[in-house]
C-alpha cells in the first residue's frame, strides 16, 4: 500500500495529464494535421494555390512621416485596410517607390506604393481554407529575412504553440510517471518505448 | 468485452503503447517548436563547424531527369542527404543537399567535369529542426530524393496517425472518470474558445 503522500501524487499526476490532454486538444489536432497536409502538399496545398483567388486594386494612399520601414508599412496598411504580419520591405526613394508584403494564413497581400502618384497597388492573394489551416502551422512571424513578430495575433498564436510544447513536455512526463508507478513494467512497454527512442536516434544521428 | 477484458482496459493498454512510441517524437516536435519560435536563443550546441572545400572530378551523366543526374554526381562524389533544390546558370549546377548535422554544396561545371563539395556541418538545434521541418511542401517535385527522407516522412504520417488515437482514445478514457468530467468539460471549454477565437482572429 503506497503512504499517502505517493497516492497524492499518483492523483495529481493524472489529473494534470487529463486536464492538460483535454486543455490542448484542438491545438494537437490542428498541428497534427496540418503537418501531415505540409508533407503532402499534393493532397491539398497545390491544388489550393492553383484555385487561389487573386484580386488587385489601385487604391488612393496620403503621404506618411518619414520613419522605419515597418512603422511605413504598417501606417499604409491602416489606410488600406490591410491585417497581418508584414513580410518583406523595399524602399526606392530614387524611385519614389516603396513596396512590402502582408500575410497572414491564407491570405497574402504585395502593395506597390507610387509616391510620386499618392497611389498603391494592392494584390491579394487567398488560397482558401485549407491554406489557411496549413499557415496556422507556420505562423510565427518569421521569414521575409526578419525573424520579428509585428502584429499582436501572431505573438498571441505564438504564445498557444509554446503553451502546447509546454503540455506535450507535461504530457509526456505524466505519462511515463503514471507508467512507472502503475508497477507493470511489461516488456512490451519497454520494447516499444524503446523502439520510439531509437528510431528518433537514427533519424538524428544515423543517416 | 474483447479478450474477457472491459473496452476500458484494452483501450488504456493502447493509450499507453501508443504514447510510449510516440514520446521520444513528441518531444522532439515541442523542443524544434520552440527554437523555431524563438530563433534569437542560441540552441544548445550551436556552434556550426567550419565548412571544409575539395574539388573532385566527375562524369557528367545524360538523358536523366536533373534530379537523377545529380543524385548521380553526388554518389560520386560521396555526398548523401536531401537534394533541397537544383540550381542551373548555363553549365553551371549547384546542388544544396540537407541532412541532419550537415549542409553541402556541390558546385559542377558541367563541361568541364569538376565539382566543388563544400560540407558544413551544423549544430545539435539544427540538427533537430532538420527532422521537424521534412519533408516539407516545398519543391514538391524532387521532394523525396533521398531515401531515408522518404522513411521519415512515412514514420511522422504514422505519429499524426497515432496523435490521433492517442488523443482519442484519452477523451474516451477521462470520459468514463465520473470525478474528472467536470473539470475535464470546463478545460476542453477553455481550450476550444481559446483556440477558436485565435483561429477566428488570424485567419478571418
Amino acid at each position: 500500500m503506497p503512504p499517502p503522500w505517493l497516492r497524492s501524487v499518483e492523483v495529481w499526476n493524472q489529473r494534470v495529464h487529463i486536464w492538460v490532454g483535454l486543455a490542448c486538444l484542438w491545438f494537437l489536432w490542428l498541428f497534427a494535421l496540418s503537418g501531415l497536409l505540409l508533407n503532402h502538399p499534393r493532397w491539398t496545398l497545390l491544388p489550393a494555390w492553383e484555385q487561389r483567388r487573386v484580386e488587385t486594386r489601385t487604391l488612393p494612399v496620403q503621404q506618411v512621416e518619414p520613419q522605419g520601414d515597418l512603422q511605413t508599412a504598417r501606417a499604409l496598411m491602416g489606410q488600406l485596410g490591410l491585417t497581418g504580419e508584414v513580410g518583406s520591405v523595399s524602399a526606392d526613394p530614387a524611385a519614389d517607390r516603396f513596396a512590402f508584403g502582408v500575410s497572414r494564413p491564407g491570405t497574402f497581400a504585395e502593395v506597390s506604393v507610387d509616391w510620386a502618384r499618392r497611389q498603391a497597388e494592392v494584390k491579394v492573394t487567398r488560397i482558401g481554407a485549407w491554406g489557411a489551416l496549413v499557415g496556422l502551422h507556420t505562423a510565427n512571424g518569421g521569414g521575409g529575412g526578419r525573424h520579428l513578430r509585428d502584429w499582436l495575433p501572431t505573438t498571441l498564436w505564438v504564445v498557444a504553440m509554446d503553451g502546447l510544447c509546454v503540455g506535450l513536455f507535461v504530457l509526456v512526463a505524466s505519462s511515463l510517471l503514471m507508467w512507472l508507478q502503475a508497477g507493470r513494467l511489461r516488456r512490451l512497454e519497454w520494447a516499444v518505448l524503446g523502439a520510439g527512442v531509437l528510431c528518433c536516434a537514427f533519424f538524428l544521428w544515423g543517416t | 468485452m474483447l479478450g474477457g477484458r472491459p473496452p476500458y482496459l484494452w483501450l488504456r493498454d493502447l493509450h499507453l503503447l501508443c504514447g510510449l512510441f510516440a514520446s521520444p517524437f513528441l518531444l522532439l516536435f515541442a523542443i524544434t517548436t520552440l527554437l523555431l519560435n524563438h530563433p534569437s536563443a542560441p540552441p544548445p550546441n550551436a556552434a556550426p563547424g567550419q565548412p571544409s572545400a575539395v574539388e573532385r572530378s566527375v562524369t557528367v551523366p545524360t538523358g536523366l531527369s536533373d534530379i537523377d543526374q545529380a543524385r548521380q554526381i553526388l554518389r560520386q562524389v560521396g555526398v548523401t542527404g536531401e537534394v533541397q533544390y537544383l540550381g542551373r546558370d548555363g553549365d553551371r549546377l549547384e546542388i544544396p543537399v540537407a541532412r541532419p548535422g550537415e549542409r553541402t554544396t556541390v558546385r559542377v561545371d558541367l563541361a568541364t567535369g569538376r565539382a566543388t563539395v563544400e560540407r558544413r556541418p551544423t549544430g545539435f538545434g539544427e540538427r533537430l529542426t532538420y527532422l521537424h521541418r521534412a519533408p516539407g511542401p516545398h519543391v514538391a517535385d524532387i521532394r523525396g530524393n533521398w531515401i531515408y527522407t522518404r522513411l521519415w516522412r512515412w514514420l511522422v504520417d504514422a505519429l499524426v496517425c497515432l496523435v490521433l488515437l492517442i488523443s482519442a482514445s484519452g477523451v474516451y478514457l477521462w470520459s468514463v472518470l465520473r470525478a474528472e468530467r467536470r473539470t475535464g468539460l470546463v478545460l476542453l471549454g477553455l481550450g476550444t474558445v481559446a483556440f477558436a477565437a485565435l483561429v477566428w482572429v488570424l485567419v478571418r
